[in-house]
């Protein structure tokens, strides 16, 4: 196997989609927070003041499937098109093997992109936002970024256990099809079907309404200024907002489906916590309110694996029976 | 040591409801260049497709140095195999010693020492850093055999491998494929519809039709199955026959007043008999069957069948 693996890393660093999709990686969280510094200073506040970045770490990786889905595609399918598939199979490897030392340099890849597209967004946004005056407030000096870079990693390592499932389906894909175009065409469908059926499934099982009830009750319109008050107070202030918000995380989670029935609720249950979407968006949302990993992490990295076993057994045994030309 | 290198044994493949072999059977001896001879879409590609494990058999058995396809260890008879079938499998981005690395990486060869030697023998030893997707059509067909040798094979399996060269390409490949034979002792088998070109090459014979092997044999066998004939036209063919029987030689009547007669005849007592029959000769003409008209006869008799 580890001919094979050797082999295919050669291939990849000489594959120039590896590299375009690596630069993407690298340019779209840049644009993001130039774009994003750029609207601040239109508003004559520079750098100075700038919002936590936290939730674009995990958002940002909802780009990734798009860009995995090009390049497994792309890069998989060349080896069938070129027909340098056959040099591997014809010397005697076995087709489990090729199988799945494609799926190491894909993962790999995969993983570089989502770190590489990590690195820019954090090195970016603290250099633009390192004066964030939002959070030097709170007395937490970390640049753009409420959780420390520990934190932020162990996200990003959730993150790539999703990124691994996306990278096995695309890989699924690509093989089964053994077509570069195809194989793009419907892993794009793919994506942006799980993206939008995610999306759906969100919005049922987590009704904006629901959220806003809540803030409605938990946050009733009262005027406040915050640099009338004095430290203390400010404190104080901040305490609560805090409580509060984690008191309408818990009255959105127990009214999570409420306005669903039957067999839908029964489905949208089920995959709210197993589509990769519903977890990143899950997952968002605790970064948003502060209050790190949600504590279903253990049953979505289950399903997550799961999910990444299953796609990968299914890949083999279509690949063993395939006949190739 | 197995004598036959290659053999299968009633091979069947279909395809959804069209079968691309029709049991066949065929044996190709160590150290031969095995001339696999039949129309396109007889079932030439899809037997080497089968062979070389990119495709798997509906029905039958093969067995590459005497392992049979189901035995675990024919992957271990796969790496004694080189294969270029249809389209060379080169990596258009690499130069040719890439490519030849790339090919020995997969195989864990740890040195790359007989890269050049192999370089030099298929003639791509000066091409430095140009990508094989400036090659021409008959460089990246020589890079093709490159890669099938690396791992020093020794059995060449070669799919039509003049298809769409020019000339001098035609005789690059030819010789090169003679002196691996003779240098490397390289058994060869060769699928190709362009059969003069086969005819300069190959020591055995296998010929598909309609995804069955209607005949194999060596290249003496077939020299003397195409035997020479002498086409002859009388005035009198029933005069010429009674003749021919008198002088025991075999011929075949073509119509009225033409025969082909398979011997060379003394042609003196010939004409001095037909003379005395009052029977005259109004030309004749000595004739080659070559393999395209054997093969062509061989497909008509089958079809009779």
């Amino acid at each position: 196997m580890t001919n094979i693996i050797n082999a295919e890393f050669r291939r990849l660093f000489k594959n120039k989609f590896f590299y375009i999709a690596l630069v993407l990686s690298f340019l779209v969280p840049f644009a993001e927070m130039t774009e994003e510094y750029l609207y601040y200073k239109r508003q004559n506040r520079g750098g100075e003041l700038g919002m936590q970045y936290d939730y674009n770490s995990m958002m940002n990786l909802v780009i990734f499937p798009f860009l995995i889905a090009v390049f497994v595609s792309l890069f998989i399918g060349k080896d069938f098109h070129d027909g340098t598939i056959r040099n591997k199979i014809a010397v005697g490897n076995k087709r489990g093997v090729i199988y799945f030392s494609e799926l190491a340099v894909c993962s790999t890849a995969s993983v570089l992109f989502q770190a590489v597209g990590f690195f820019s967004l954090y090195v970016f946004a603290n250099a633009y936002f390192h004066d964030n005056i939002l959070l030097k407030e709170r007395e937490e000096l970390r640049g753009a970024f409420v959780y420390s870079l520990p934190e932020l990693l162990k996200f990003q390592l959730f993150g790539m256990i999703i990124i691994l499932g996306y990278t096995s389906l695309c890989l699924l894909v690509a093989v089964t099809l053994s077509s570069r175009t195809r194989a793009v065409i419907v892993s794009l469908v793919l994506v942006v079907i799980s993206i939008s059926f995610g999306e759906s499934v969100q919005s049922s099982v987590y009704p904006i309404e629901t959220e806003m009830e809540a803030y409605d009750y938990y946050f009733p319109e009262q005027e406040y200024n915050l640099y009338e008050m004095t430290e203390e107070e400010q404190e104080q202030h901040w305490k609560e907002v805090e409580e509060k918000e984690k008191l309408v995380q818990v009255y959105v989670e127990e009214h999570r489906g409420s306005t669903l029935s039957g067999v839908q609720k029964t489905i949208y249950l089920v995959c709210i916590d197993t589509l990769a979407y519903c977890q990143i968006l899950q997952v968002d949302y605790n970064i948003l309110f502060e209050s790190g990993l949600p504590s279903k992490i253990p049953t979505f990295v289950l399903y997550d694996i799961i999910s990444f076993a299953v796609f990968n057994v299914i890949g083999v045994l279509i690949f063993s029976k395939k006949d190739l030309k | 040591m197995e004598y036959y290198v290659l053999q299968t044994k009633d091979l069947y493949k279909k395809y959804r409801n069209f079968n691309a072999l029709n049991g066949v059977t065929m044996n190709v001896p160590r150290g031969a260049i095995y001339g696999f001879v039949g129309k396109n879409g007889a079932g030439k590609t899809t037997l080497i497709r089968l062979i070389c494990g990119l495709q798997f058999p509906s029905k039958g058995e093969y067995e590459l140095y005497g392992i049979k396809n189901k035995d675990k260890n024919i992957s271990q008879s796969r790496r004694r195999i080189g294969a270029v079938i249809e389209t060379p499998s080169i990596y258009l981005d690499m130069t040719a010693e890439e490519n030849l690395k790339q090919q020995y990486r997969i195989l864990g060869v740890p040195s790359f020492d007989g890269i050049d030697d192999i370089l030099k023998l298929v003639g791509l030893d000066n091409t430095g850093k140009k990508k094989a997707k400036n090659f021409s059509l008959g460089m990246r067909q020589r890079l093709g055999i490159a890669i099938a040798l690396c791992g020093s094979p020794d059995f060449l399996v070669l799919d039509e491998p003049i298809n769409g060269l020019d000339p001098e390409g035609i005789v690059e490949i030819r010789e090169l494929i003679l002196k691996l034979n003779k240098e490397r002792k390289i058994t060869f088998l060769i699928s190709s519809h362009i059969l003069d070109e086969l005819s300069k090459l190959a020591t055995h014979y296998g010929f598909i039709d309609q995804g069955k092997i209607i005949k194999e044999m060596s290249a003496e066998e077939l020299e003397q199955s195409c035997q020479k004939s002498v086409n002859i036209k009388v005035t009198n063919i029933n005069a010429l026959t009674t003749v021919l029987d008198n002088m025991n030689i075999e011929y075949k009547v073509i119509d009225d007043s033409t025969a082909d007669i398979f011997a060379k005849p003394n042609l003196t007592q010939l004409v001095t008999a037909l003379a005395e029959k009052n029977c005259e000769i109004l030309s004749i003409q000595e004739q080659d069957e070559n393999l395209e008209s054997y093969f062509m006869s061989l497909i008509g008799g089958a079809h009779n069948d």
